[in-house]
């Protein structure tokens, strides 16, 4: 995978996560209801960014880490 | 048969002995120069690093701070859980870079890097005087929160005075023998500790006393539902504006990774992998955020109330009949969390004065510096344990603000290893406006529209002042900044 895509659809995710946890974007997913895992839903609806955070950077460190090698 | 706080003491001091150990064996492989004091000779591999900014980032704060703002104002702790990740994010590629730089010329501190790419005496000056101003009432807050935890587990056996005095002092003899290479292995331990220790109260607690988390939480939101959605509650029980909260989470998201005592671990890594290692893992560490919550949430039904809600988890440990193994193993994982931070603090803070506040300004040899940097170790932690003694709730007050001023180091470092037409004048004059804008706005905080963070505010007037000035003045000395900004950018044509 190109590394310009990567590097790309990584700061999306990341400005995406900025806006669903700040005024306004998390209004729609601040309420209790349903419990998930136990948890509020708001509650895991942040937990559930950070969780996809580390995914995500998974990603990027396998595409960029292809990357630098072939630079070698 | 022993007493009970006896045998909780006896776990403690466990616990102490072998972080002790720890910290006096890791020095034995440094070498005895600067960069082996202050960058562990560039050596740290990934599992330290892994738990240096895991431990680091999450202090005493986080553990017994998390778990009072859980209790006292709900939701509005979500926002320590929110903002981690999104300022570690980005150093997956500035900290290469910053390490690059810091490999080519020998920084060991941040100042070095901004001055290396701006020369400018009084820029190292400030930069070393805004740091030590941020860390003394974050080192007293870890100072404390030990003594009072240690204090309430032993039923006052151990009075403050004597439990803050034993942790750090154990503290300060690892720090002065072993530099970083103490604070990198003994926070490996303690962020085990904390890790374990939290996600077992935090599962074991809302079982025993509601039967589950699920349960605990319906259970809530019948009684308590305003403090289950963002923004939650404000220290004095009303509802936190959004603004405030949404500005929290920015201002720490920019400002965290530029508290130098964790900047200045991008020139302790062994390798640029490394540094990039520690960002991919650093989401599985934040975590554990989600237990510490937990455990503030248990005490929110509980009858009773501690006279602080800082105190909502020893008070919950010590009224709910654990086993004094339990117990100990609490205090242990506390005293982790306050100990793992404010052993970098001192390191760090000493660090800095020494190479950015004197050295700049009177030669020193690389053995006066290590002698010197040990003598303010001691002197930092003296002065803390003065504060830690005798403390009002300006301290905590002092610590959030600080988060505004180490927020302003952002722009400054982001251009000197991005920006070509950053100029020594534009980053200078960016620093002081946004600083001030701050301070301004922190003592004024009426004057804050939609309740803002005043670091926001600071960084709304500092971009544009940097930029502005930058684009009106000269680099006198392009070469350099276009060989500073190469090494930067590494061979590796994928890193442009």
């Amino acid at each position: 995978m190109n590394v310009r895509w990567v590097r790309r659809g990584a700061a999306l995710f990341f400005l995406l996560f900025v806006l669903a946890v700040t005024w306004p974007g998390m209004l729609p997913f601040n309420r209790i209801h349903p419990l998930i895992l136990g948890l509020p839903f708001s509650m895991f609806w942040i937990a559930l960014w950070v969780f996809c955070s580390f995914l995500v950077l998974l990603l990027v460190d396998r595409v960029e880490a292809g990357a630098r090698k072939e630079d070698e | 048969m022993m007493a009970r706080w006896q045998l909780i003491t006896i776990i403690i001091g466990l616990y102490l002995a072998i972080t002790l150990g720890i910290g006096l064996r890791a020095g034995k492989r440094a070498s005895k120069s600067v960069t082996g004091y202050v960058a562990g000779d560039r050596s740290f591999g990934l599992l330290v690093m892994y738990f240096i900014f895991g431990a680091t980032m999450f202090s005493a704060f986080a553990f017994l701070g998390g778990p009072g703002w859980a209790y006292s104002r709900g939701a509005a702790a979500f926002y320590i859980l929110s903002y981690g990740i999104l300022g570690m994010a980005p150093w997956y590629w500035v900290g290469p870079r910053a390490a690059r730089v810091g490999r080519r010329y020998g920084f060991v501190t941040q100042a070095q890097l901004l001055v290396g790419r701006f020369p400018s005496r009084p820029l190292t000056a400030l930069m070393a005087v805004l740091t030590v101003l941020a860390f003394i009432p974050y080192i007293t807050l870890q100072m404390r929160g030990a003594g009072i935890v240690i204090e309430a587990v032993t039923d006052g056996h151990i009075p403050l005075w004597l439990g803050a005095g034993m942790a750090y002092g154990i503290v300060i003899i690892y720090v002065l023998s072993s530099g970083v290479a103490a604070v990198g292995w003994t926070n490996t331990f303690q962020g085990i500790v904390m890790l374990v220790i939290a996600w077992t109260l935090g599962i074991y607690l809302p079982m025993r006393m509601y039967g589950g988390v699920g349960a605990m939480f319906t259970e809530i939101a019948a009684q308590r539902p305003e403090l289950l959605t963002s923004p939650g509650l404000t220290a004095t029980g009303e509802s936190w504006s959004w603004g405030g909260y949404s500005t929290a989470i920015l201002v720490s998201a920019i400002g965290v990774s530029m508290w130098p005592h964790l900047f200045m671990k991008a020139f302790a890594a062994k390798d640029e992998d490394t540094i990039r290692r520690t960002v991919v893992l650093f989401p599985t560490f934040q975590l554990f955020l989600i237990p510490v919550f937990i455990i503030g949430f248990a005490g929110v039904l509980f009858p009773e109330s501690p006279g602080e809600p800082d105190f909502i988890l020893p008070f919950l440990i010590l009224r709910s009949d654990l086993p004094a193994l339990v117990v100990g193993l609490f205090c242990a994982g506390a005293l982790s969390a306050s100990m793992s931070t404010g052993d970098a603090l001192l390191h760090a803070g000493a660090s800095v004065a020494v190479e950015d506040g004197i050295r700049p300004f009177r030669g020193l040899d690389d053995r006066q510096q290590r002698v010197l940097m040990r003598w303010l170790v001691l002197a930092m932690g003296a002065i803390a344990y003065f504060f830690a003694l005798y403390e009002g709730v300006s301290l905590v007050v002092l610590l959030l603000s600080s988060y505004g001023i180490i927020a302003q180091f952002t722009p400054p470092l982001l251009s000197a290893l991005y920006w070509k037409r950053a100029t020594t004048p534009g980053v200078m004059s960016g620093l002081l406006a946004g600083s001030a804008v701050t301070l301004f706005f922190f003592f004024q905080g009426h004057l804050r529209p939609l309740d803002l963070h005043e670091g926001i505010l600071g960084l709304l007037v500092h971009i544009p002042v940097l930029v502005i000035v930058s684009l009106l003045t000269q680099d006198p000395n392009p070469g350099q900044t276009e060989e500073f900004l190469r090494t930067a950018q590494g061979s590796a044509r994928s890193t442009a």
